[in-house]
């Protein structure tokens, strides 16, 4: 058995989970028994799971495992055909699509929040006490059943949750209590695990609990993928093999290595409680391996693996810029926005469509002034994220402003859907991605105008068009499914 | 089946508890089920109950009810049988403190686990810690040995919520404690998870009891007898389906109970009176009560006048004590010596008797009432000294042996201001001791009947008790056929008699709710 180790199956999802999903898909495809081992608390992940085509089988989430409801079947609840729902005394009100009120005799003592993205489903039951006071939440999983019941200190804060079987018995309990200046979760209890009573003092010990039990029920090869998540997984107990993927670009400053590995990823480098660590890029390790101890030695694993399609691309009047990826500050969208802005005071037809979420709040703001500033509001598109990649059909060129990659899952992408990409140049990707006049080009000199420039003269050459996407085609190729395994195995020991 | 309501069954029991264990013995006796519903949530309240002669199946606890623990079999929890959840800690007793400290090897406090010293060491709570030296949560343990009440702490140290649990650890009754608009913490809310996880909420636990009675009374066709009104005394006006609702006056509905036409109401049952009409029926202990109940209420309800008091059979047939076989001159009181029972008038009488009878005695037996440094204590003290009667007045505390005591008595005094019925002189008639009591509402003026196995004098008028007590003393004769006559008027509280009572009113609960109520 393989073990995958991440935090959850988000709505929104980063380049690491993709990561990890690309490989639970993959490795399962190839007869590698994986699972999908996650941390964090998520009523969604079903949901979640499906839309980003997960099967269920090959995921075990901690709570659920807790809980006894391990790939369980959905069930759909309406809300008012809850058999919890005390109907002889109590009015359910419909107040919109996504509330409803219980009153009795006109008063509302509870809440029931309708399942989002649902006609009528339960997801949040809210009771209120006689001074309107929040007294206890009840939340309901996607797949129809009471999960966690949340109580409140008297100034608003979480003070228990427990997680529930499906009968009701408490599988887990958490306290929220004070550590140093604030209140939060300060002890984790299993009152009744196989007839035991189990307490942990962090999450993590849990989920090292939790590795645990998992690794004696079936031994496995572990892989972490987050730096959060290594100390549980260096915890476990007679793993077959331990493996820390490293995703991003391992220095502080990559123009000067010299400045040393970023500071969360030292420890994982260098206290061998890992069989190796793994970077997307030979590259990488082989640069690391020069900061660590004699013998350590990184090994490197693809981050992904792409399936291209058939035909090469044809520059066409209209063109499109596009971009995939969070929009976050380390993308440094900004700049992308800017490079538009020259090319399109040239090129009135050229539009940009950008695709992703946002980091933040008041990034999106930040960038909805600038475009605004730069006067091209009816010209970009900022769309949501979505696993849908029709973007690429009508793509003409990917552009990246980032300053850093670990490799550059999204280019790889593009290039599978045969759309060169321009990017500013930056380590891994500019080394073992985007080779300059065959699928895209690097450049240098990192300013708005200069990229601009050579995107304008890509955009004003057919010939040269034609030749980068097919090349790009031909990369794509290489980062093939088959690929992917062949690298993988050399790092795996059954 | 027929409910009697009370918040709870005490080791400390007043009259109220003592009839309820009479009447469910009765009950017993006569193969009629019934149970006691019990309000209030209390660890200990299967034992003292059990101790009171009260078995599970005759208690039925609104907190046992919701949390499915009305029978568990009960089992002692030990210090070492306790899981909490972590390995290799070290125990340390605390005697003087009676409990036990459990700490991590580090050194850090995991639990404190408090038992009881009495009762073997079982574990009556446990204060638990997180890694963080937080004071998270006490569990209280039911005496049966369950954690039956988990009391959830605020990050300074006060309560947030409780939570009830069932014996197999799921969480059903909650109560909430959080900020008032004066920024004052107070219980805000209960949250009850009924069958099928049915949620409802109450704002008070006199809603959440309506409800339970509710529930408990979904087929309909039950007795409820309201023993304590401030319980239910408006729930049982709302019942939601056909139910017999009894209100069960154990005191004097009068505030002066002299003056029953005019005075303020009991405060007890003002609001049960006042909607007198919405109940099926009132009890008395008395006749007399009954009759001036009826007099200034005029209730649309049936009144019934069952005695709260039994005298056991054994009793009843028991070997007289004739009258020469008694100490000469012995007068009792058995009362707790308290401002309502009057006992210095009665110390009064027993001076001016002496004048006359020089044998005359007073023992005195019952707990002295401690309220306000035990001030009725003192001033019967003090009257005992002013006319110097010291070697004739006993104070002789409280005795299990009550039986023996009344054996060789002659004369039971009583001087009190007011009574609910009075079941110490009850019992004296049923030992063949004379009573001379005040004319008091109620119950005294119902037990004795006057010239017949004793005297009624008029109230407050303890010259004229002196006489009474002077009269029966100087005449022998008299002294024994009243004290006949007390053995065998004490036949009216037999079992027989008093369950007779209990069937009128079952009998007339059976034609209100065309059904049998026994069932």
């Amino acid at each position: 058995m393989i073990y995958l180790v991440g935090e959850n199956v988000f709505s929104f999802n980063s380049g690491t989970e993709f990561s990890q999903f690309e490989r639970l898909k993959a490795f399962n495809e190839q007869g590698f028994k994986t699972k999908l081992l996650l941390r964090n608390y998520s009523r969604m992940l079903a949901k979640d799971m499906e839309k980003h085509g997960i099967a269920k089988e090959n995921v075990i989430n901690m709570y659920d495992y807790f809980q006894e409801t391990v790939a369980l079947e959905r069930t759909e609840k309406p809300l008012r055909l809850l058999d919890s729902m005390a109907l002889k005394d109590y009015h359910i009100v419909g107040i919109d699509n996504n509330i409803s009120e219980l009153r009795y005799q006109g008063k509302v003592i509870g809440k029931v929040h309708v399942m989002p993205e649902t006609i009528g489903l339960v997801g949040v039951i809210e009771y209120f006490d006689s001074l309107g006071h929040t007294t206890l939440k009840e939340h309901w999983d996607w797949r129809g059943f009471r999960s966690m019941v949340e109580t409140y200190h008297p100034n608003g804060e979480i003070a228990t949750q427990e997680y529930l079987k499906q009968d009701g018995t408490i599988a887990l309990e958490v306290v929220h209590m004070q550590i140093g200046d604030k209140v939060l979760p300060s002890s984790w209890k299993l009152p009744n695990y196989k007839g035991q009573t189990y307490v942990f003092d962090t999450q993590d010990q849990l989920f090292t609990f939790f590795l645990n039990e998992v690794n004696a029920s079936e031994p496995g090869i572990f892989i972490s993928d987050r730096r959060t998540l290594d100390n549980s997984v260096a915890n476990v107990i007679n793993a077959k093999q331990k493996l820390a993927f490293i995703h991003s670009a391992p220095f502080v400053d990559n123009k000067n290595v010299q400045a040393g590995i970023v500071p969360s990823y030292r420890d994982v480098l260098t206290n061998q409680k890992f069989d190796q660590v793994l970077f997307p890029t030979k590259q990488a390790a082989d640069q690391v391996k020069e900061f660590l101890p004699n013998g350590v030695a990184p090994g490197f694993a693809p981050d992904s693996w792409v399936t291209p399609v058939k035909e090469a691309k044809q520059l066409t009047a209209q063109k499109t810029l596009v971009y995939v990826g969070r929009l976050a500050e380390e993308k440094n969208i900004g700049d992308l926005l800017k490079t538009f802005k020259y090319l399109h005071d040239q090129d009135k037809t050229l539009r940009l469509k950008l695709q992703g979420y946002f980091s933040s709040q008041a990034y999106r703001e930040r960038l909805q002034k600038l475009v605004a500033e730069l006067k091209i509001k009816d010209v970009v598109t900022f769309m949501n994220y979505d696993l849908d990649l029709s973007i690429y059909a009508k793509a003409t060129l990917f552009v990246n402003t980032s300053d850093s990659e670990g490799l550059g899952m999204n280019m790889l992408e593009s290039m599978a859907h045969a759309v060169p990409v321009i990017s500013y140049a930056v380590p891994y990707t500019k080394d073992d991605l985007i080779k300059d006049g065959e699928n895209g080009f690097n450049v240098k000199n990192k300013t708005p105008k200069i990229l601009a420039n050579k995107i304008a003269d890509v955009l004003s050459s057919p010939t040269e068009y034609q030749k980068l996407s097919n090349g790009a085609l031909m990369t794509a190729k290489k980062h093939s499914k088959k690929a992917f395994i062949d690298a993988w195995q050399q790092v795996l020991s059954f | 089946m027929i409910y009697f309501i009370n918040f709870g069954m005490p080791d400390h029991k007043s009259g109220i508890e003592h009839a309820e264990v009479k009447r469910i013995k009765l009950f017993e006796h006569y193969q009629v089920p019934c149970r006691l519903v019990v309000r209030d949530w209390n660890k200990n309240l299967h034992e003292t109950a059990n101790a009171a002669g009260i078995d599970d199946k005759h208690l039925l606890g609104m907190f046992d009810f919701f949390q499915e623990a009305q029978e568990v079999p009960a089992k002692t929890i030990k210090v070492n049988d306790l899981d909490f959840g972590l390995r290799n800690l070290t125990i340390t007793e605390e005697n003087e403190k009676s409990r036990y400290l459990v700490k991590r090897q580090n050194g850090k406090l995991v639990a404190r686990v408090n038992y009881d010293k009495n009762a073997d060491k079982r574990v009556v709570s446990t204060e638990l810690f997180d890694g963080y030296n937080n004071l998270y949560r006490v569990d209280l343990y039911d005496s049966r040995g369950f954690c039956s009440l988990r009391q959830w702490y605020t990050p300074d140290n006060k309560i947030g919520s409780e939570e009830w649990l069932t014996p197999d650890g799921r969480s059903v009754i909650r109560t909430f404690y959080k900020f008032d608009i004066h920024n004052k913490l107070t219980k805000t809310g209960w949250l009850l998870r009924d069958k099928n996880h049915e949620v409802h909420t109450f704002d008070t636990l006199d809603q959440f009891f309506e409800y339970f009675l509710n529930r408990i009374n979904e087929q309909g066709k039950n007795v409820f007898v309201l023993d304590r009104s401030l319980l239910a005394d408006g729930a049982l006006t709302r019942l939601k389906r056909p139910a017999y609702t009894v209100l069960h006056l154990h005191n004097s509905q009068a505030g002066d109970s002299q003056d029953p036409m005019h005075s303020i109401v009991n405060n007890n049952y003002e609001y049960s009176l006042a909607n007198i009409d919405s109940y099926s029926a009132v009890v008395s202990a008395t006749k007399r009560q009954t009759d001036d109940v009826i007099a200034r209420f005029k209730p649309v309800a049936k009144s019934f006048t069952i005695p709260v008091g039994i005298v056991p059979d054994e009793t009843l047939r028991a070997p007289q004590v004739k009258e020469d076989a008694r100490t000469f001159g012995k007068v009792v009181a058995v009362a707790r010596i308290a401002h309502e029972k009057r006992l210095d008038d009665l110390v009064r009488a027993i001076a001016l008797v002496k004048e006359e009878v020089s044998e005359v005695t007073l023992d005195l037996y019952g707990y002295a009432d401690p309220s306000n440094n035990y001030q009725e204590k003192r001033k019967v003290v003090e009257t005992i000294n002013e006319l110097g009667v010291n070697d004739i007045v006993k104070f002789k505390g409280y005795t299990s042996n009550i039986g023996e005591v009344l054996d060789k008595a002659q004369i039971f005094g009583l001087t009190s201001r007011m009574e609910g019925f009075n079941l110490a002189i009850m019992e004296a008639i049923s030992h063949g001791v004379v009573g001379v009591t005040y004319d008091v509402n109620y119950g005294p003026n119902d037990i004795v009947q006057d010239e017949h196995n004793g005297y009624i004098v008029d109230y407050g008028d303890y010259q004229a008790l002196a006489q009474k007590m002077i009269k029966l003393f100087k005449d022998k004769k008299l002294m024994q056929e009243f004290s006949t006559n007390a053995y065998s008027s004490s036949e009216r509280y037999s079992n027989e008699n008093v369950w007779h009572a209990w069937q009128e009113l079952l009998k007339d609960a059976n034609e209100t709710l065309k059904g049998d109520v026994t069932k």
